[in-house]
């Protein structure tokens, strides 16, 4: 490829942009909030099982609907240590709304230990309130939430156990069929029997230029997705192989996102895979699914190679009203930006964006906030590797690194911010999981990360004021009540913004519901919702500054 | 003389963690072993693949009159192919300490730069051009280095020093690409092919710079049965968006050379884009055939890898 003109084009951008502040500031304060146990994953600084690798998502939701972001973290446990439970649990951490935390994990119901990877929240029951599902090394997890500050494991009521034990990694909720009852994809990673698995350096796939560690995935079975049907009584039906998701053949699944890629209305699914191609399942509008990510542009890399897709990102970086994907991949390697042109066919523009910059470190979590409300998507990054055998002997590949931040700056270019985006971005740490809200209702995103065998971040976004924003949370009446597939266009400025509301995004994570538009200097703007049962409705002139409740054929709410 | 070896993969002089990134982080398409990770080689996306692109003859065996040398580097070799990449560079220092032959120097400083470490191979290579200064292989892997280290002007004198070699054309190209600054003065001292100097000012100036159209065109002329001009103007027509050039100079590419994985690939993206479906799938049919023979070859060497690394030596 030639891409001077653009490093020309990109060097007269980034002078511009040099000499403009970047208005918002991250800085961690998970410790003083009260974020301060660390998440347990495997060992410190050595690791010999790849499950001991790959880490765990985080969530922020509202599970007590007081309008503020509570805070899930999902955590592993360790080989041949009897740890105790309230170690290795997962916690959930109610917002007190004053800034800080409370543990809330025992008195929920949600005390489990266990090798949890990825979350996905929605209303699955459509009562009102936000239930929890998670994905496990043996057996997932469903919890129904009781509205009342409790959850209740309702795994063999919905049918969800299954025979062995399996490597759960990415899933989503979504309503492939539009009938109004959210459905689950499940990945699965790889086969993985500790008792079975070669040591680091015993064979094929055991080594990294020549320095023994943990072995896979390649050289390890491939695992296929799962897909549940959910008869809107409670209980879901695995309908992998009569919706054609079996016949994608089993990848190494990661991260899961559902949203409407081909702008015909209903739901797709992008499933992130681990040194295999990615895999894009449109749907066909007859309760099938057809797998066509090399045919889409999202399988592969721009020459053709597989590459180690961890994280998934959905927005619209160049506002043109589509949606848009980035991916994150492994160490050496650029993430993928995935511009939509139209119909569900992307071309990567990561080098043309200015992503290229950037190759040292193994990328997950990831999203596209409006960081600093200007209205242009930013694009965030958290790192960590999975050899800490490695950096001892090659120091060019630590096993802690720093988070990544590029400023849009608009027309669908990018710059990397680092001091001035405050101390929290320099800090390193091996982190996985990354989700992206406003748990200070404070008109700003901030950032909630899991970091491996540490305490996790929370990443306070301190912005000055200036620009205006916009929040829009969707219920559903004939579409499911969280609105999961729904896509929202802001059009504000003269251009429009796309997102999606997801169940599962970043690195096995759920963001904040609500949506955020950063909006500039505009002070309205006009919305269009495209729910995720079919329905199209505008609302215009909302005015910036405020969060926003939409309810499907009745407008706002407040 | 005694060539002083510096740390093996040392990073002393790479830069940190949280400096300004440069191209030196970028590891090269030579890297022996990316563990069991896929990953798109960032090389190649990142225009970084000097090493792969001038194919210096590394690995070879050892003519040196030196017996404890030539026993040294021998170990190397078989250490590099056990996928030992530390162990193997102390026995390519060794043999190079006991004879700085270009051979050796070579071999060693090709392995450094393999595994990332430009700094310690710029040093052993600026010294051994002092003791073989017209060898141009040397110069060429110097500029690599130097490349690596983000030291694009050096750089660019030192592949000028190993011209007429042809490598040193295919390697300015990179220089500009990744400097495009350096491009004016350079082409004007740019001898060689069409093909060569339409790489250069693709590299430095972009696909609007309307003379690489004309020289590729002129490398076409000159040469028919030559694949690459074709595939270089199908890049540059995608890049300006002339999707049915593009496609044409794809087919051109696939008529020349049918087993060309990434042009198939390429093809198909187009003729899909182009709403050709059939035409698309076929081309997608050719790139997954392609590309599965291609892994399959790989996962063989890896495996074959791992069985020499459990063979005992002797």
């Amino acid at each position: 490829m030639s891409g001077s003109l653009f490093v020309i084009t990109s060097l007269i951008w980034a002078q511009d942009f040099a000499m403009r502040p970047f208005p918002a500031r991250l800085t961690d304060v998970a410790q003083q909030v009260g974020l301060t146990a660390p998440v347990i994953y495997g060992p410190e600084r050595r690791k010999d099982y790849i499950l001991e690798t790959t880490g765990s998502g985080v969530a922020f939701f509202d599970y007590n609907n007081d309008g503020w972001l509570d805070i899930l973290l999902l955590s592993g446990t360790r080989f041949g240590e009897n740890l105790p439970a309230e170690a290795v649990t997962n916690r959930l951490y109610r917002n007190l709304r004053d800034g800080t935390f409370a543990d809330v994990t025992k008195a929920s119901g949600l005390v489990r230990t266990g090798w949890a990877s990825s979350v996905t929240i929605a209303d699955v029951d459509n009562d009102g309130d936000e239930d929890v599902f998670i994905t496990y090394w043996g057996q997932n997890v469903l919890y129904r939430n009781s509205g009342h500050g409790t959850f209740a494991d309702v795994t063999r009521q919905a049918g969800l156990q299954h025979p062995g034990r399996r490597w759960g990694a990415g899933a989503t909720f979504l309503d492939y069929d539009r009938d109004g009852h959210l459905d689950l994809f499940v990945a699965n990673y790889l086969d993985f029997d500790p008792a079975k698995i070669a040591k680091p350096g015993q064979a094929a796939g055991c080594a990294w230029k020549g320095i023994p560690v943990n072995c896979g995935p390649r050289g390890l079975p491939k695992a296929v997705p799962v897909l549940y049907r959910n008869d809107g009584r409670g209980h879901f039906k695995d309908v992998s192989v009569e919706s054609g998701i079996t016949r994608a053949g089993p990848v190494y699944g990661m991260t899961a996102a559902g949203a409407d890629f081909d702008s015909d209305g209903w739901v797709d699914l992008y499933l992130a895979s681990d040194s295999a191609p990615s895999l894009l399942f449109i749907n066909q509008r007859d309760g099938t699914f057809t797998e066509r990510g090399l045919e889409h542009g999202v399988a592969v890399s721009e020459a053709g190679t597989e590459q180690g897709g961890m994280g998934i990102a959905v927005g619209d970086f160049n506002r043109d009203g589509l949606l848009d994907l980035l991916k994150t991949n492994f160490w050496d390697d650029t993430p993928n930006l995935y511009r939509n042109l139209g119909a569900g066919q992307f071309t990567d523009d990561a080098l043309r964006a200015g992503l290229g910059v950037e190759t040292r470190f193994i990328c997950w979590g990831a999203g596209m906030p409006d960081l600093d409300n200007d209205g242009w998507p930013d694009i965030f990054i958290a790192s960590g590797s999975v050899f800490p055998e490695v950096e001892e002997r090659l120091p060019a590949y630590p096993f802690l690194s720093p988070r990544l931040l590029f400023r849009g700056v608009g027309d669908g270019r990018f710059e990397r911010v680092r001091q001035q985006g405050g101390p929290a971005l320099a800090a390193v740490h091996s982190s996985r999981g990354a989700a992206f809200g406003d748990f200070d209702n404070d008109g700003d995103l901030d950032i909630l990360i899991m970091n491996m065998n540490q305490t996790p971040s929370l990443l306070r976004n301190d912005l000055q004021a200036g620009a205006s924003w916009l929040g829009v949370r969707l219920e559903g009446r004939q579409s499911n009540r969280s609105a999961i597939g729904a896509t929202v266009t802001a059009t504000f400025g003269g251009k429009p913004l796309a997102q999606a509301v997801m169940a599962q995004s970043s690195f096995y994570s759920v963001n904040d519901r609500r949506l955020h538009f950063g909006l500039g200097s505009a002070k309205t703007a006009d919305i269009e919702i495209r729910w995720p049962g079919g329905r199209v409705e505008e609302v215009r002139n909302l005015r910036a500054g405020q969060q926003y409740i939409i309810r499907e054929g009745e407008g706002i709410r407040r | 003389m005694t060539i002083v070896f510096l740390a093996l993969l040392q990073t002393a002089q790479e830069p940190s963690l949280l400096d300004k990134p440069q191209f030196v982080e970028s590891k090269f398409e030579a890297a022996v072993d990316s563990g069991a990770h896929a990953t798109a080689g960032s090389a190649g996306r990142m225009i970084l693949a000097p090493l792969g692109v001038l194919q210096l003859p590394a690995s070879r065996p050892s003519a040196s009159g030196n017996r404890e040398a030539r026993a040294a580097h021998e170990r190397a070799l078989v250490l590099e192919a056990e996928n030992n990449p530390i162990e193997a560079a102390k026995f390519f220092a060794r043999a190079v300490q006991l004879d700085p032959s270009p051979a050796h120097l070579l071999d060693a400083s090709v392995h450094l730069l393999s595994h990332g470490a430009a700094a310690s191979a710029a040093k052993m290579l600026a010294e051994g051009l002092r003791l073989h200064p017209k060898d141009a292989n040397l110069h060429l892997a110097l500029g690599v280095a130097e490349f690596g280290l983000g030291q694009y002007e050096r750089a660019r004198e030192t592949f000028v020093a190993a011209m007429p070699d042809p490598r040193s054309y295919e390697a300015l190209a990179l220089v500009i690409e990744a400097a495009p600054s350096l491009a004016g003065p350079l082409i004007q001292r740019l001898g060689g092919s069409p093909y060569h100097q339409a790489l250069a000012i693709l590299r430095g100036a972009g696909a609007g710079q309307p003379g690489a159209e004309g020289l590729l065109q002129k490398a076409i002329q000159q040469d028919p049965a030559f694949d690459k001009p074709h595939f270089e103007l199908a890049l540059l027509y995608v890049a300006q968006q002339r999707t049915m050039e593009a496609i044409g100079e794809f087919e051109a590419t696939l008529r020349l050379n049918p087993d060309h994985e990434q042009a198939h690939f390429r093809l198909a993206q187009l003729q899909q884009r182009a709403g050709r479906k059939a035409d698309a799938e076929t081309h997608f049919a050719a790139y997954r055939r392609l590309h599965a023979k291609r892994l399959e070859s790989e996962e063989a060497e890896r495996k074959g890898r791992i069985v020499l690394m459990q063979t005992p030596q002797p």
